[in-house]
């Protein structure tokens, strides 16, 4: 990995080797409204493609410096994080210094020949395409890369280019290694994005797989969007303009629990940015809440005031009786 | 008939009460729902000058204010108050009122409407607080009378229905929105309606919104789109209640800093602000909208992914002797990938079409599937993580199923489906899965014999075949697979096979586990034999579904088979021919017509089980007159009734009975018991059993309740069943304490539609057969009035179907029957008051009559009989009130037993969407109905009289025989226009007083009845009993052969009787005074 420097330090050179923090440079001030990595000591919930992205990283890099960014990651040191179109990943992150360092990566894209070779891979099988099109990274993926005779992660130094503002010679130092963690969360989010550091947009994967599928190919038409609805003017005929366009006996409501419980959060699964707990178990009490509230309202007996005040002379006046 | 006594008293006092509501939803940057309303009690608006530009919209001239809203409607006096400018269609008087607003002035304009903009003002409802209020508080029940809601109040309270089904149902999600610069951020509950079920509703709503909904606008702008509108609603309104009802599970938040807890917590505060960086948001916001992007991946508006189970095929070999194969190892099932049309679901693409075809577009019987490949990898994506088989065929390169074993299938059916489904696939499952002859059901098998009824009555008062409702019947529950009863060894067979898909000679069937551990714990405890109560086997047979055992367990029923002469009960009352029609009584006079014969058949069939039986025919069709032919039937079958009958009615219609039992069935004895003069104990005791009816009235039932419930009755029948519709009044619970062997009930309300009152009723008929009034509201009232449950009014149809009869006159059997013309005499009785000025008028007019003679004598006479006339119409008119009238305390119809029946038909001749005719020979009689009327029925009311002129007559006529939403009465004076008035609009017609002149009153009649006339007419004519008006009644139709001869056209003749004669003719018989 090589490091370009874009300034000297008028200090003396660091002693830091051990915790990221006590480099000779101070503890990192305060960063409010950072992001905060969702990286956590054996966390259960990080997705499996994350701990890949970091074993991988781990394999190229002193661990211990590694660990060095992490602190700085948990802390939401990280103020932005930004992807560039070409593939460019920028970073500001907040040190010791009053003003934030910044950080860019470069992973160094496949040749063409190498995706071709990838891409050949990943059709052979319908499950690569199927997850990726549904927003999951496939798990099998690196060895649909390693059949091509590529790696998806970075595998070698050269495969890596970092810049860091600090001062700290440090390879990597703590504020690159904190963006890494962080990229860890996005690619959780965002499978396709490991892709496009790497050369390809999700588009171009997906349309060379269509290619290989089916040898006609047109250029798809442009996800159509949503005409939207040309309002009706005003009628300014009395009985149309007050009255309803359909009888509404003709629309029917259910007003029952649901059939299974927490069906929206059941069909988009735990989301995983919600770290410290299931996001099902969190929100199901209010929920439930919500679903009884609403079912006692919807059964509610009227305000009975009006009818009871009516009842009682109703009652008597019930045969007409006067003075009775 | 609540409504109208209200009025009644309001209208008494002078006010007419018409307000129309109104709700009107501003989708903008605080929206809230505006409460407003027409107000018919306004002055009518001025006329205006039109200007091309008005600088701003003014006021609208008959908008009711805050205040008078607050008054008006209770439980509102929290709300704030608010305006909104509206473009409303209006002419040179302003905006023009709706078409539900009734309201007297005149509004001629030449020119067509145009849309102007006025500014209303009314209530601002949070949208926290608009579910209570247009669910609740405005449902049409328990608004106060002469107020009702407008088109649009009534769109919105359906979409806050929606709002809250889908807080019932859960479809929310806890959604993220971030503004245009990034800086500011909302936590927020979002409804999710994306089922095909919810996108067709949501559809029909936007086509149903009202046009004045989208009212608010920029002129020059367009106005805003229906689906925005309705989208923008449910959104406010489920995030309001969701925030405000989760708040008791409201999260802490842990650690301020955290931009996914504050998202959380904002979920619960008040604000939904959720406080972080613009770059913490900013990812936030792009891991959010990744994890939703889940919600689309099963398919779009156009399209869908689409999956079918198949069984596999039967392998005749593997089968044992009993016809038994359990899905064995081998058994392959497959589950087919397709895609399906979102407009046409029977239009699918099997997957091996589609990796045939193309990629980007594939065009398929007319249908155009874009990337149809990369659609169905999607979603097959999204499977895989629920169903590991899917997961597995994609290893190919080109899936096109999925691999089951039985086990997996039923996995797949009960579990995974589900939730696929709500995902939004296609779910093709095998036709046999959840019908009844697929999967454990009971089978109920109901058994009865006479002799077991026989037995219990011992002695010989009840005839054969006679059986009280609390009867018993014999039951035997079986375990059955479709058609097939299973035997012991049977069934324990498949529960050894230990799977939950088996086939059974040839067929699938699923067997659900929890069904199944049913099913052995009925074998183990032998419950399944025994006894059940009558009313609880019809319940079943008639309308259950599910058989809940005694330890929870639930089982379907898949039939009901009954023996013996319940079945033939079941089937007398689902089918109608069946049922024996009996002969006319020999006693009966007067011809009845063959659907009364059928009535009376009816109630009679219900009688030897039993039960309860409610006649709900129209008014006029001759309830009366099919229950009197009953009693007639069992008096001359058994030579005598046991005991007598009681018949309880309101007081007003106590001496029409007594009347019309006279005049049909003479030989039934009658006994009214009414009055300060009625007998009491033993004296009663004795005079009831020697009668076969007692007539009494509510009131009378009341007050000597303790009396009457001693007495075992033959038979109660309650006249005017609404009267009894409030369960907890002290008259329905006397009512339903009566000892009797049988019941009726007489209403001429289509009692199916209010269902409260239906229970009530039901409860007096055939107790507990509906169940508790609190498991009736929750199973079948809320869920039908208030939500438009269909299922539920399908399931109280088949319950009640067999005991309600009714039938209305357009009925095809019915109008037939009817003759066009058909005439009848409704006998009132005076009031205290009316009988007080009556004797004291007849003294003193006799006196000089007795010392007068000639020409002066004959003018007495006029005088004497006019006075009395006037009496007996009402006090109000003999003593030239007018308007005072109105303002006293005392209810106008209190005062006048005439006018209290009078407004009692009209109600329901109203209710029932008819238009009727009152003539008055007195032209002040009907100013006094004019001015009344409107108040007491809720709708316009016309007057025509001699001094109308021609131009407004000719209005008047138009407006009764052509307009929807116009008048419904029309009161005339008999004099009014000798020239043809064309009413034929009307099929009612009320002669209030009569003119002693037949001749003259038919050709009144005959208005009304002419040619083009399609219905047939009723003609009601009201006689005051005890009065002059019964006597010369009698005599004229004693006399009808020779009248027209005698008679002329004037009422002449009367001066010609001696002092005598008239005395007699005059004299009040007091006994029909009413108490």
């Amino acid at each position: 990995m090589r490091q370009k420097r874009r300034s000297r330090p008028l200090r003396e050179p660091y002693q830091s080797e051990h915790d990221g923090y006590y480099d000779g440079f101070g503890r990192p001030r305060e960063a409010s409204g950072g992001i905060k990595a969702r990286v956590q000591r054996g966390a259960a919930t990080s997705n499996w493609w994350s701990k890949r992205w970091l074993q991988a990283l781990n394999r190229l890099i002193d661990p211990g410096r590694l660990q060095r960014g992490r602190s700085y990651a948990r802390k939401g040191q990280v103020l932005t994080l930004d992807e560039a179109e070409d593939g460019l990943v920028t970073a500001s992150v907040q040190g010791s210094q009053p003003r934030p360092y910044k950080v860019t990566i470069r992973l160094r894209p496949l040749t063409d020949e190498q995706w071709q070779r990838v891409i050949n891979a990943l059709a052979s099988q319908a499950a690569f395409a199927a997850h990726l099109l549904a927003g999951t990274m496939p798990e099998d993926i690196e060895q649909a890369f390693a059949a091509a005779g590529v790696s998806l992660f970075p595998d070698r130094d050269a495969d890596l280019e970092t810049d860091c503002s600090c001062p700290d010679f440090a390879n990597p130092c703590k504020h690159i290694a904190a963006v890494y963690y962080l990229l860890a969360d996005r690619f959780d989010e965002d499978p396709f994005m490991i892709f496009r550091l790497r050369g390809r947009t999700q588009d171009e994967v997906l349309a060379e797989l269509r290619r290989l599928r089916t040898p006609e190919g047109s250029a798809p038409p442009d996800h159509e969007a949503e005409t939207p609805e040309a309002p009706l003017p005003l009628d300014s005929d009395p009985s149309r303009f007050w009255a309803l366009g359909l009888p509404l006996d003709s629309i029917a409501l259910q007003l029952t629990p649901p059939v299974v419980e927490l069906p929206l959060l059941k069909r988009l699964g735990d989301p995983p940015f919600v770290v410290h707990a299931s996001l099902q178990e969190i929100l199901a009490p209010a929920y439930r809440a919500i679903s009884e509230a609403a079912l006692a309202a919807a059964f509610a007996e009227p305000d009975i005031a009006i009818a009871a005040s009516d009842a009682a002379p109703a009652e008597s006046a019930g045969d007409r009786e006067p003075g009775a | 008939m609540l409504r109208g006594r209200c009025a009644a008293r309001l209208a008494g006092k002078g006010k007419r009460v018409l307000l129309v509501l109104h709700t009107h939803w501003n989708g903008g940057d605080h929206p809230r729902l505006l409460l407003w309303a027409e107000d018919s009690s306004a002055p009518r608006p001025p006329a205006r000058k039109r200007s091309a530009a008005t600088p701003r919209a003014r006021a609208h001239p008959f908008c009711a204010t805050p205040a008078r809203l607050q008054a008006v409607l209770e439980g509102t006096t929290g709300l704030g108050k608010g305006k909104a400018e509206l473009t409303l269609p209006s002419g040179r008087f302003g905006p023009l009122p709706s078409p539900d607003l009734v309201h007297d002035w005149d509004l001629a304009d030449a020119e067509p409407p145009r849309l102007v903009e006025w500014v209303v003002s009314g209530l601002m409802v949070p949208p926290a607080d608009v579910p209570e209020l247009l669910s609740s508080r405005l449902a049409p029940a328990s608004l106060p009378p002469g107020v009702v809601l407008g088109a649009d109040a009534r769109f919105w309270r359906l979409v806050s229905g929606l709002a809250l089904e889908a807080l019932a149902k859960q479809e929310l999600v806890p959604d993220l929105t971030v503004d245009g610069d990034g800086t500011k951020a909302l936590a927020r509950w979002r409804p999710v309606l994306d089922s095909p079920m919810d996108a067709s509703r949501l559809s029909r709503l936007a086509q149903a919104m009202p046009p004045v909904c989208r009212a608010a606008h920029q002129p020059g702008q367009e106005p805003p789109a229906s689906s925005a509108l309705l989208k923008s609603f449910l959104d406010e309104v489920v995030d309001a209640l969701a925030r405000r009802w989760a708040s008791s599970a409201a999260l802490q938040i842990a650690e301020r800093q955290d931009p996914v807890q504050q998202w959380l917590g904002g979920l619960f505060s008040d604000d939904g602000r959720v406080r972080a960086s613009r770059a913490q948001l900013q990812a936030l916001a792009h891991s959010h909208k990744a994890w939703l992007r889940n919600l689309r991946l099963a398919g779009d508006a156009s399209y869908r992914v689409a999956l079918r189970l198949e069984a596999p095929l039967q392998r005749a070999a593997a089968q044992d002797r009993a016809g038994l194969h359990a899905g064995a190892q081998g058994d392959e099932w497959h589950l087919h990938y397709l895609l399906q049309a979102a407009d046409d679901p029977s239009l699918l693409l099997p997957a091996e079409l589609i990796w045939k075809g193309g990629g980007t577009v594939l065009e398929h019987v007319g249908h155009r599937f874009d990337r149809p490949q990369e659609r169905l990898l999607a979603g097959l994506g999204y499977a895989a993580r629920l169903c590991p088989p899917i997961a597995a065929s994609l290893k190919a390169r080109h899936p096109v199923a999925a691999r089951l074993d039985s086990q997996g299938a039923y996995t797949f059916m009960r579990e995974t489906a589900p939730l696929l489904e709500g995902a939004g696939f296609g779910l093709l499952v095998p036709p046999w899965w959840g019908k009844p002859g697929a999967r454990l059901g009971v089978r109920l098998r109901l058994h009865a014999s006479p002799d077991r009824v026989r037995s219990k009555s011992g002695d010989g008062s009840v005839s054969p075949g006679q059986l009280s409702y609390r009867s018993l019947v014999g039951f035997e529950w079986q375990v059955a697979v479709g058609d097939t009863t299973l035997s012991h060894e049977e069934f324990q067979s498949l529960v050894a096979l230990k799977s939950p898909l088996v086939q059974i000679r040839g067929q699938w069937v699923q067997l659900d586990p929890e069904q199944v551990e049913a099913a052995v714990q009925f074998w183990q405890k032998q419950q399944a034999a025994g006894e059940m109560e009558l009313p609880e086997a019809l319940r079943l047979a008639l309308g259950g579904e599910v058989a809940t055992l005694a330890d929870g367990g639930q089982l379907p029923i898949d039939s009901v088979e009954a023996e013996g002469w319940l079945g033939e009960v079941l089937r007398g009352l689902s089918a109608s021919e069946a049922m024996e029609q009996l002969p006319q009584p020999a006693g009966l006079q007067g011809q009845l017509r063959p659907y009364q014969r059928y009535g009376f058949s009816w109630m009679h069939f219900l009688r030897r089980f039993g039960l309860g039986a409610c006649l709900a025919d129209d008014m006029g069709l001759g309830k009366t007159i099919e229950t009197i032919a009953l009693l007639l039937h069992e008096k001359e079958r058994q030579g005598s009734l046991p005991a007598p009958a009681l018949l309880v009615c309101p007081t007003s219609v106590v001496t029409n009975w007594q009347r019309e039992v006279q005049r049909f069935a003479p030989a039934l004895k009658t006994l009214v018991h009414q009055g300060s003069s009625r007998l009491r104990g033993e004296e009663f005791a004795h005079a009831a059993t020697a009668s076969d009816i007692v007539l009494t009235s509510f009131a009378t039932l009341r007050q000597d309740a303790p009396m009457l419930l001693r007495l075992p009755w033959y038979a109660v029948i309650v006249d005017e069943a609404q009267n009894i519709k409030n369960a907890s009044t002290q008259q329905a619970r006397a009512v339903r304490a009566l000892p009797a062997a049988f019941r009726i009930a007489l209403t001429g309300t289509p009692v199916e539609n209010r269902l409260s009152e239906l229970w009530s009723i039901m409860s007096f008929l055939n107790p507990g057969y509906l169940g508790s009034q609190d498991s009736f509201r929750k199973s079948f009232a809320i869920p039908i009035e208030r939500y438009g449950d269909e299922n539920a009014a399908r399931r109280l149809k088949q319950l009640i179907g067999p005991l309600v009869l009714r039938r209305v006159k357009t009925d095809p059997t019915v109008i037939q029957d009817l003759p066009e013309k058909q005439e009848s005499k409704v006998y009132c009785n005076l009031t205290e008051e009316q009988a007080t000025l009556y004797e004291a008028v007849v003294k003193t007019s006799l006196e000089r009559v007795e010392t007068s003679e000639g020409i002066e004598r004959r003018g007495l006479v006029l005088s004497l009989l006019m006075q009395l006339k006037q009496i007996c119409n009402h006090p109000a008119q003999y003593l030239h009130q007018g308007e005072a009238a109105a303002r006293e305390p005392r209810p106008l119809a209190s005062r006048s037993g005439k006018l209290a029946r009078l407004t009692d038909m009209l109600e329901e001749v109203v209710a029932e969407g008819d238009r009727a005719l009152v003539f008055t020979q007195f032209a002040e009689m009907g100013q006094l109905l004019r001015d009344y009327l409107p108040g007491a029925l809720g709708c316009p009311a016309l007057f025509l009289h001699g001094g109308t002129p021609a131009a407004k007559r000719d209005e008047m006529v138009a407006r009764f025989q052509g307009d929807d939403g116009g008048p419904m009465v029309f009161v005339l004076s008999l004099k009014a226009g000798g020239t043809g008035l064309n009413l034929t609009r009307a099929s009612r017609v009320f002669h209030f007083d009569r003119w002693w002149n037949p001749a003259v009153e038919d050709q009144a009649t005959d208005r009304a009845f002419r040619i083009g006339q399609r219905r047939n007419v009723q003609v009601y004519k009201f006689v005051t009993t005890g009065t002059v008006e019964e006597m010369v009644d009698e005599m004229i139709e004693s006399k009808r052969g020779l009248a027209r001869a005698i008679i002329g056209t004037g009422e002449q003749w009367l001066t010609e009787l001696s002092t005598d004669a008239l005395r007699d003719l005059v004299r009040l018989r007091r006994n029909a005074v009413e108490e």
